[in-house]
């Protein structure tokens, strides 16, 4: 069975790349002969046969191009995920060959969950529950009373009790009164002392009102039994013994709520960029490749090509000939194809990384400075009026 | 039919690299080590023979056949002898197989070689280069030759014709 090897031309078709990455590429399908001609002539040809297809120099340059987006794009995910993140992975949010916008989200989301142990924000619920309290009684487990019972024993934090004193601006009255408290008192003992007795006013900085309401706050506290309670462990105690019956008000949290790691700002948000493996960068297009990209897809492409050629010809160490044997360069052309091509993905990456954002934010940083340093030596015209 | 390792796909790559280096006279393809002669055979047809069917006149020959080939040359051997001195040597001619197949050849003894402005009369023919072991695959043709006398036969003129 003779098998036809590279005869030094070829004409591309739509479908000869093992992927068809690129094949409806105009850019490509001129380019990818051009290559296999380059690449067989660097290899050689005509004065040496290459035991080379043309199908074999179109995988290595489809597999070059996907090589260099794919350098590229590991860069642009390092560079952004940071401001992707949260995203929809979508397929019409493809962000290949695409600017990004630094954005706060991600501090933003960062900042929220702080803002939820605070209930000031954040993804988790703050729910409100009940229980009764019992002439008398002054403990009461939560857990047993409520977390058991509404929530089938699932761990639950307070954030807030609502066991309080009348607020002390009740006992303040209208701070514009500065006519006596004994006026004051004697409207609170009907029970309307809410409303300002009309007498005269006097305008008083506003630090004076909080001071006289920490003052009636630090009295009820350490000269009367105010209302207060402890709360260990979701065991709550109650200040003073209660009198009545009454309903008990808090507010909570379920554990898991805030524990879930999963949880998003809204449900239609589920499906988003979460890391390095879902964020939406695809091959890129190999039109849109510059010409210093596609001279690195050349050089990458031949490299491969020679790899190839050197698994071929390596596969047997020694090839017969009549009365002998002769040793074939396969490994070589492995060795000298793998040098090169780790010499190309090493000085990519390292032009990539003196283009990341951080880099250039130096970079820029530091032109800034030389270019006040150099403008300070600019002398300076002297002024005469 | 090929071995399990070395399958008709490897034994086009062996074919290949083979004519690459010996060159493929056939397709006119030049090769690396590029070693020509030219192979005449007897013409049994215009050969005349006498009544014991011996060519007494002399053999004709087919016209010569370009072939590629390695060749190994033993060194010359003088012989002194009571008309002068004598030249002889021996060489190896090593064919590949397939090339022969492709330029529908067959070596035989008493064929002679034309290599190195002297005719060679092959005395044996050895195939024995069996790739994998493979009696099917027989890679190679060697034919042992010695140098003979171009007034021996009768394929130049010569001054003692």
């Amino acid at each position: 069975m003779a098998v036809t090897i590279w005869q030094g031309s070829s004409t591309f078709a739509s479908g000869q790349t093992p992927y068809g990455f690129y094949d409806s590429d105009s850019s490509f399908q001129s380019d990818v002969d051009k290559f296999a001609d380059w690449a067989g002539r660097r290899l050689g040809y005509p004065i040496v046969d290459i035991e080379l297809q043309s199908g074999s120099f179109y995988a290595c340059f489809e597999e070059a191009v996907s090589e260099y987006s794919a350098q590229v794009n590991q860069f642009n995910i390092r560079d952004n995920l940071l401001h992707l993140q949260g995203q929809s992975t979508g397929s019409s949010n493809d962000f290949t060959h695409k600017r990004i916008k630094p954005n706060l989200g991600n501090v933003v989301n960062i900042s929220q969950q702080y803002g939820a142990e605070v209930g000031v924000g954040g993804f988790v619920d703050w729910r409100k529950g009940s229980i009764d309290v019992v002439s008398g009684s002054q403990d009461y487990d939560l857990n047993e009373l409520y977390a058991s019972v509404s929530h089938s024993g699932e761990a639950i934090e307070i954030k807030k009790i609502f066991h309080e004193a009348v607020p002390a601006v009740n006992k303040y009255y209208d701070p514009y009164a500065t006519t006596g408290y004994g006026t004051a008192n004697f409207v609170e003992g009907f029970g309307f002392g809410d409303y300002s007795p009309a007498t005269s006013f006097v305008l008083m900085p506003v630090f004076e009102d909080l001071l006289r309401i920490q003052a009636i706050e630090f009295n009820e506290q350490i000269r009367k039994s105010q209302y207060s309670f402890s709360l260990i462990n979701n065991k709550l105690k109650l200040f003073p013994r209660p009198t009545a019956a009454a309903k008990l008000w808090f507010e909570y949290i379920v554990v898991s709520d805030r524990d879930n790691s999963q949880s998003t700002s809204y449900s239609g948000s589920a499906d988003v960029i979460s890391d390095y493996s879902n964020v939406p960068y695809d091959n890129m297009q190999y039109k849109f490749i510059n010409d210093v990209g596609k001279q690195w897809i050349r050089k990458f492409g031949l490299a491969l090509s020679k790899e190839l050629l050197g698994n071929i010809r390596s596969k047997f160490g020694t090839v017969p000939i009549p009365n002998s044997d002769v040793t074939m360069d396969g490994e070589t052309l492995r060795s000298e194809a793998t040098t090169e091509k780790e010499a190309l993905v090493a000085e990519l990456r390292e032009t990539l990384e003196q283009t990341s954002r951080r880099v250039m934010m130096e970079a820029d940083s530091e032109e800034g400075a030389r270019l006040q340093e150099k403008l300070g030596k600019v002398p300076l015209s002297i002024y005469i009026g | 039919m090929a071995g399990r390792f070395i399958r008709n796909r490897d034994l086009a790559f062996f074919d290949t690299v083979n004519k690459e280096l010996l060159g493929d006279p056939k397709t006119g393809k030049d090769g690396v080590i590029d070693q020509i002669v030219h192979l005449y055979k007897v013409d049994a047809y215009e050969t005349e023979t006498n009544l014991y069917g011996e060519a007494s006149t002399g053999k004709s020959w087919s016209k010569g056949i370009k072939l590629a080939c390695t060749i190994e040359a033993e060194d010359f051997d003088f012989e002194q002898t009571d008309f002068g001195p004598d030249l002889n040597q021996n060489a190896s001619f090593n064919f590949l197989r397939q090339s022969l197949i492709d330029q529908d050849v067959v070596v035989d003894i008493g064929d002679y070689l034309e290599w190195n402005y002297a005719y060679w009369a092959i005395n044996a023919v050895n195939e024995n280069q069996l790739i994998g072991g493979q009696f099917d695959q027989n890679h190679s043709v060697t034919a042992t030759a010695y140098l003979t006398e171009i007034s021996s036969m009768n394929i130049e003129r010569t001054r003692s014709k």
